[in-house]
Parts: C-alpha cells; structure tokens; sequence
C-alpha cells in the first residue's frame, strides 16, 4: 500500500512539472477546478483590489447617525455584560441605544440579571441609552429581533448576539458606509474570541478569517457579499422595516441577505457591504462535537433557504445577473451539490483504486490546496488584515485547514442529506417548536 | 428649693399631702408668684390643657426646670414624665444638683445652649422625633421647639447642632426624602415617558405571530372582534399556537416613543419643583443625645474656658475655700489631731495642648481627668481654681504625697494615646504634720507653694 501511495503521488507530481498545473489538476478535479478556481482567483482579484484601494485614511465622518444594536440573548449570562460593555464604550460622537433582548426571560432570569446590571453601571454615560426588553415568552431568534426592531429608534439598526464582543471602532467603521444612500446592509467581520481554547476553535478561528475576513472583503468589491452573519449585521433601519423586518423559520440571517438580494434586480444600485474593520469577536463551539453539531444545522439550513424557500426567487430579474449567477454558483453548486461531489468522489476513489493510489491522489490533491491557501492567506495578512501579528499565529496550522475543510464538506454532505429526508430546519436551537411549525416552508 | 405643685383636680387634695410643696391652684397664680423651685409637679388637668400648659411652661423663666405629671392620662406627652410625687421630687432634685455643678446662668444662653443646656440636665435624655404630616420635615422634635424662642427654627438649630457634633444621633426612626430646592418632604412620584418626560403613557401588549415573525402592538392585530397578522394575514386564534404574548410595552401617547420602563419623576408638593427620584435629598430620623463633645461647649460656655471641666470635682469657690484653709490652720495650731494637706496642681503646658488638640478636645481630656479625680476625692475633700490652670486641692485627714504621686500617674494616662502634646503639671504639696509656722495663714501657705521650687515638698 506504501509503495502503491508514494508511486501515485510522485507519478503526479511528475506530469504536473511536465505539463502545466492546471492540466494537472484538471484530471482529477475537474469540478473543483472548474467552480472553485474561478471564485478564489475572483475574490484574490477583490482583495488585492481591496489593498491597492485609494483609501482615504483616517476618513472624516459627515455624520453621525443615530445606531441602536439588538442583542439577542439566551443563556449567555454574564457574558452579555462584556457585549454591553464593549457597545457603551464604542468610540462613536452619535447616539447608541443598546437593546438587549432577553429571549424567554424567565428560563434566562441570569442573563436578564446580567443586562440590568450592565444598564444600570453603562446606560448613564453620554450619547449611550440602554434598554432592557424581557420577552418572558420564548418564541425565537427572528421574535426576539423583531421585537427589538419594534423598540429600535436608530437610523442604523445592528443585529448581534449576546456573546459578541466589538472592537471600539466597529460602529464608526460600520455607519460610515451608510453615508452611501444606496448602502442598506454591512456585514461585520467576525473572528473567534476563544480561538485559544482547543484546537478546534483554533482551526474554526482560521476558518472565519479566511471565509469571512478574506473571502468576503474579496466578494464586496464585487457587491457579491454571501451572507450578512446573524450574529453581527448592520442594516438601514427603514429599509429591514420596509420588508416587514425578518422572516420566521431559521437561518434569518441568509434569509434577510438573500431577501435584500432580492430588490437588486430592480434598484441596480443597492449595495451590501463587508467592512473587514467592522471587527466583532464571538464565542465559537470549543470542542468538535459542538462545533459539527452546529455546522448540522448551518448546512442544513443553507438547502432550506435556497431551495425549500427561495428556489423561485433564482431569477436573474429579481436578484440581477451578477448576484444570480454567483448565488447559483456559489449557493447551489459550491454549498449544496459540492459536498457530494466530494464525498462521492472520495468514495469512487477508493472503490476503484487500491486505497494506496487513492491516499497518493488525495497527498497531491492535499498539497495542491495547501499552497493555494498560503498564497490566499498570505494575501490576506498583506492586504486586508486589521491585526496581521496576532493573525499571524495561525500560520503554523495551516497545513491542517485542508484536512478540516474536508472533514467539513463530507460532514456537510451528511447535514444536507438530513435537511432533505428530515426537514431538521423544524427542529432547531433557534426556535421553539410550536413556533416552528407554524412556518410555511 | 421646694418643688411646686399645681393642684388642677376638681376637688383639691389637702395640702397636707404635699410636704415641703408650693401648692398652687392655677399657673397663673403662680407664675404671679414667680417663688423659687425646682420643678412643677402637676396634679389634674386634662391632657390637652396640660400640652398648653407645658408650652407656657417652657416658655417661662422656669423653662429648663423639669415639669411633671401625677397620672399617665393627663400627661400630654413630650413632658419629664408621669410619676408619683415622691419620684417626681427625685428628679427634680437631681435636676437641681446638675444645674448647681454648672456654672451657667439659663438666661442668658442663646437658643442652641438652651438646648444643650436643657438636655445636660435630662442626662442621658434623647430629643425624639414626632411623625407629623403638619410638618415640613414630616419629623419634628417637640421638646426643642417648646424652648425654642419664636421665629427661631428648631429643626434647623437641630440639624445645625448634629452637625457640628455636640448632639449625637441614636436610634433610627425613618429615613425621608427631600425636594433639593426647598427641603420640603412632602413630594408625590410621577412615571413619565423616559424620552419626552410626558405623563400621557399606557402600557400595552404585544403580540408575536408564528407564521411570519411579526411583532407589533396588540392594537394593530386587532380586526373587527378577532386578531390578524397586519404583515401576512393569518387568522391568530389560538395564543401559544398561532402567537404569543412576548411582552408588555409602554408607549407615549406625546412623542410616540416605544420602552419596557418609565422613569419615574418627582415633584415638590411645596415648591412644584420636579427632580428624578435618585436626585433627592436623603436625611435619617434619629433620636438626638448630647454629645460628649456638646457637654463640654456647655460646660466650659462655648469653649472658651476649658480648664472649667474641672470645677465639678467637688469644687467650692477660691474665696471659701482660702477661708476654710484659715479655719483648718487655725484649729490645727490649737488641736494637732485636725491634720490636713493641701497640693497644688499647675497645668504648666495648657496654651501648648490647646493649640495641639483644639479647646473642645482639651475640654475632653480635662474632663476625663477630672471625672478619675472626683473618684480619687473623698467626699470631705474640696477643690478650687484659683486660676485658669491652677487647681487646689484640700485633703482633711490625709497625706498630700500620696495623692500628689497618683495625680502624676493620673496625668500619664491623660495623655492622648495617639500623640500630640500631653499634658503637664506643676504638683507641689504641703502637710499640716510637717509643722506649719506659727503666723501660717491660707495665703502665705498657698503663696510658699507655687512659689516652691523643684524639690517637691514645700
């Protein structure tokens, strides 16, 4: 079997200096190749865009609106307090009104506790109002954001979890794009605050600063941005209430992004923006059981909103020709068929070759994403990132994100097929059940 | 001094009944009279005649003086007391004997020494306060208002004398809010809407629909008898199926502001000035006692004289006393039984300690060492001042050596523990045993002993 893989991988290694790359590669990946080469050679071209930008520095501000941040909160507890915190003590001239709202404020008398406490030690500074809403019945993200949005007197209206904290510039970074009429949402950049934790969220921490702080400031030259993150979006406060606020159901995050989506086949103009300055930092699940617990869901969740929901809306006349196309590219193929692409794939490997020849492909295959991934990262740390030292320590595991992205997509492969038979979207963390069935999807 | 008694009963009790007594029949008669007593003892009378009478009482020249009643019943309250007559003439004579120690005329003193003055003589008596919705303050104290002269404010010669620590606050009674502008306690609480202050608010629910996530007021769910989502049009039937009630909101009916919690605003029922309730000011009820501090102002006249603490240690006037140092000379010539000493105690430091501790604390410490020298005295003993810092001391019947080396010891101790200048004295002593000459008389024997050097035997 050694000989099997080392003949199989220097038998690659040798055509791909014979021929080019791309021949190479294109033998046993055409998929892979034919839909993820052009979207990271697309979002490189953003990031360098991004980096090579004339940026004004130190941009003068012409206004200050007036912001205020719904914190949906369970069983943060104390947690919600340093989220408070970090709002009150933004370095922003403008108005911030914090409301955070305790979901089920019974079950989560703690966090309640917690956020009138943080009301009472922060709400007294100036230009900082703090509401506390008690919902004392449970009914769910999208009720606890929409209550808020009931309460929220702001301008710009920013929708964040519990347990996410902000950098102090993030409100003066984020408003400053609503200055464009024509901008209606900014997705934050979030990292991962307990990265140091396990190796787990130290993996999952290099995962958001590729997916989110490269990948999206690369989509956002392109106004492609995938997904404003649940929990850390920032909106235009008359528009989300123009569309009725957010849908029930789950995954209201991608639901509101694809619904904004939506009017930009008519007004060509709007705009969703990633601020890689936007800087938030959350709590990601530390060992990976939790963290492949949640990513049953997300994947889960993208077959239910692309396709149980908005499979109609796919319509280059609602959503424009650009965001179509990337949102079938990326949305269908790359996010749904692609894992099991993959998974299949691996199989039929090793099905057909002895399992030798297949771990030399997959070696190559392995090697061949590793560099991609360090010229993407290095990219990254030159163009976009806000603290390249600290990023910089995640450097060193690198070499083991190709193996963690794979697991992901196999893994993902198996949260969709479970979405499909099951219709897991009904029984979600997100929502209570009786809320749940009422959906209509 | 007799006690006086006013014999209000329908039928008199004959006077028999009260020995040693002034008896009069009404207060005017009396104060007609105006005879020298040390108190009044009041028989009859209804509790509300009585309460004026009290007022009259306090607003006497008798003021200080204690004024008693036979019987619970016709006592209106705030007085020295109910008791019986032979308790009653207790107090009075005590009261008497603390006014004999001080050496201060109750006409002259200005209100807050009145006060002190009448509480020295009540010790350990507390100045309680009295719930009274007529007042301002909702407290008041009674008995400082009856001594009070009139246009004088007592409450605020009361909170004036607390502070400046020679009234010393005991028990808590209540603890009550005042307006900051006018310090009046009579405020109403109002909850106003946090953003614009209006007082047009009203609580309302909302409602969560579960097929769309709407979350609106209860109002605009409302169609003709049933409730429907305004954004998707579902039918709600069912709460907890269709919907649910996930909080109470307050809305302002003036700026339409939407919140979970008004403020809540005060205002002044006296001045109408309006204040947030955590803006308010906060005073505490307490029963009121003289404070260590307050006895010695009092004591000494307003601090003037310090060294005045010690004039309660069985103290007669110079004059006496050098009187009485001829008699004993004069009776020792003749019977050498009759022996006697007399020290000399010279406080040689006293302008150092007042001006290290303050006249009030100097006060203290003299009046501490005078309290360890009226126990160290025997009832027979005498002392005087002859001047500021000296004090005399006679001792019939005992050596003067031993007496001087306690002082000394006395004195050690008297000394602030926590530094600053201690107190010094000059102590010489003279014994009628070591043979007087035969032309001694009180000034030359008193004369050789401040004049004496060093050498600690005269």
């Amino acid at each position: 079997m050694l000989q099997d893989f080392f003949w199989t991988f220097s038998a690659l290694m040798q055509s791909a200096r014979e021929t080019s790359w791309l021949d190479a590669a294109m033998k046993f990946f055409p998929y892979v190749l034919l839909l993820e080469l052009p979207l990271l050679f697309m979002v490189s071209l953003g990031i360098l865009r991004y980096g090579l930008r004339d940026r004004i520095p130190n941009r003068q501000h012409l206004r200050f609106p007036k912001v205020s941040c719904i914190i949906t909160c369970y069983s943060e507890g104390n947690d919600v307090r340093k989220t408070i915190q970090s709002l009150a003590y933004q370095e922003y001239a403008g108005v911030i009104e914090i409301l955070p709202v305790v979901d089920g404020a019974l079950q989560n008398a703690d966090t309640l506790k917690a956020a009138h406490s943080a009301a009472d030690t922060f709400g007294k500074r100036k230009n900082r109002q703090i509401m506390v809403l008690p919902k004392w019945q449970r009914g769910g993200r999208v009720s606890a954001l929409n209550t808020g949005l009931q309460f929220a007197s702001g301008e710009v209206v920013l929708a964040l979890d519990g347990d996410t904290s902000f950098d102090n510039d993030m409100i003066a970074n984020a408003t400053a794009h609503f200055d464009d009429p024509d901008v209606v949402g900014v997705a934050g950049c979030l990292r991962v605050r307990n990265n140091g934790r396990s190796l787990a969220a130290r993996l999952q921490g290099l995962e958001y600063v590729l997916s989110i702080g490269a990948g999206k400031t690369g989509l956002s030259e392109f106004n492609l941005v995938n997904n404003i993150s649940g929990a850390f979006g920032i909106f235009r406060a008359a528009f989300i209430r123009r569309m009725g606020g957010w849908d029930s159901g789950t995954a209201e995050d991608l639901d509101m992004t694809l619904r904004i989506k939506q009017y930009f086949g008519r007004h060509k103009n709007l705009r969703i923006v990633f601020d890689p300055h936007a800087v938030g930092h959350t709590d990601a699940p530390a060992t990976w059981r939790g963290y492949f617990q949640q990513r049953l869901r997300w994947d889960g969740d993208l077959f239910y909103v692309f396709v149980r929901k908005y499979r109609l809306s796919f319509q280059p006349r609602l959503l424009g020709w650009p965001t179509f196309l990337f949102t079938v590219l990326n949305g269908l193929f790359l996010q749904l068929l692609m894992p099991f692409v993959i998974a299949l794939y691996s199989i039929a490997l090793f099905w057909v070759l002895p399992a030798g020849s297949a771990l030399g492909i997959l070696a190559y295959v392995y090697l061949f994403y590793l560099l991609g991934l360090s010229f993407y990262f290095g990219l990254y740390l030159l163009a976009v990132s806000e603290r390249p030292r600290y990023d910089l320590r995640y450097l060193i595991y690198l070499p083991l994100f190709p193996l963690f992205a794979y697991a992901t997509r196999v893994h993902g492969a198996y949260a969709i097929l479970q979405e499909i038979l099951l219709k897991s979207h009904l029984d979600s963390a997100m929502a209570p059940w009786w809320v749940l069935r009422k959906t209509k999807f | 001094m007799p006690i006086g008694v006013l014999d209000l009963g329908q039928t008199p009790m004959p006077s028999a009944t009260w020995q040693n007594a002034l008896v009069f029949t009404s207060f005017a008669d009396l104060l007609v009279a105006a005879p020298e007593m040390m108190g009044l003892y009041v028989v009859g009378g209804s509790a509300q005649g009585n309460a004026h009478l009290l007022r009259d009482w306090r607003n006497s020249p008798y003021w200080f003086k204690p004024l008693l009643f036979s019987e619970a019943g016709n006592d209106p309250g705030f007085s020295d007391g109910a008791l019986d007559f032979i308790a009653a003439q207790a107090v009075c004579e005590r009261t008497d004997a603390l006014r004999q120690s001080l050496q201060v005329d109750p006409r002259t003193l200005q209100f807050d020494e009145r006060l002190l003055y009448f509480l020295y003589l009540r010790e350990p008596h507390e100045l309680l306060p009295l719930r009274d919705r007529n007042s301002k303050h909702l407290y008041r104290y009674p008995e400082a208002e009856a001594i009070a002269p009139e246009h004088e404010d007592a409450g605020h010669w009361i909170t004036s004398l607390a502070r400046r620590e020679l009234l010393q606050p005991t028990t808590l009674f209540d603890r009550t809010r005042h307006c900051r502008s006018c310090s009046s306690a009579h405020l109403h609480y109002l909850d106003v809407c946090p953003q614009c202050r209006s007082m047009e608010i009203h609580a309302g629910e909302s409602v969560h629909c579960f097929t769309c996530g709407h979350v609106a007021p209860n109002a605009d769910f409302r169609q003709e008898g049933h409730l429907e989502c305004p954004q998707c049009q579902t039918r709600l039937r069912h709460v907890g199926v269709d919907y649910d009630r996930p909080l109470t909101r307050m809305a302002c009916a003036t700026c339409h502001h939407a919140f979970i919690e008004a403020d809540v605003v005060v205002r002044c029922l006296d001045c109408g000035v309006e204040a947030a309730a955590d803006m308010l000011d906060v005073r505490e009820v307490r029963g009121l006692r003289l404070s260590a501090y307050g006895r010695a102002a009092l004591r000494a006249g307003q601090l003037h004289d310090s060294f005045a603490a010690l004039d309660t240690a069985n103290y007669v006037v110079p004059n006496y006393f050098r009187l009485l140092l001829d008699w004993a000379i004069t009776t020792q010539n003749r019977h050498k039984e009759l022996a006697f000493s007399l020290v000399m105690i010279e406080f040689v430091n006293a302008s150092e300690v007042i001006e290290s501790h303050g006249a009030a604390r100097t006060f203290l410490i003299l009046d501490e060492l005078s309290h360890r020298l009226r126990e160290m005295l025997r009832t027979s003993d005498l002392t005087t001042r002859t001047a500021e810092t000296m004090l005399w001391v006679f001792l019939p019947f005992s050596q003067g050596a031993g007496f001087a080396a306690r002082v000394e010891k006395l004195l050690e101790q008297a000394t602030p523990k926590n530094g600053g200048v201690g107190l010094r004295a000059r102590i010489r002593h003279a014994e009628s045993s070591a043979g007087l000459a035969p032309d001694e008389r009180a000034a030359s024997l008193m004369e050789r002993l401040q004049s004496a050097g060093d050498a600690s035997d005269a």
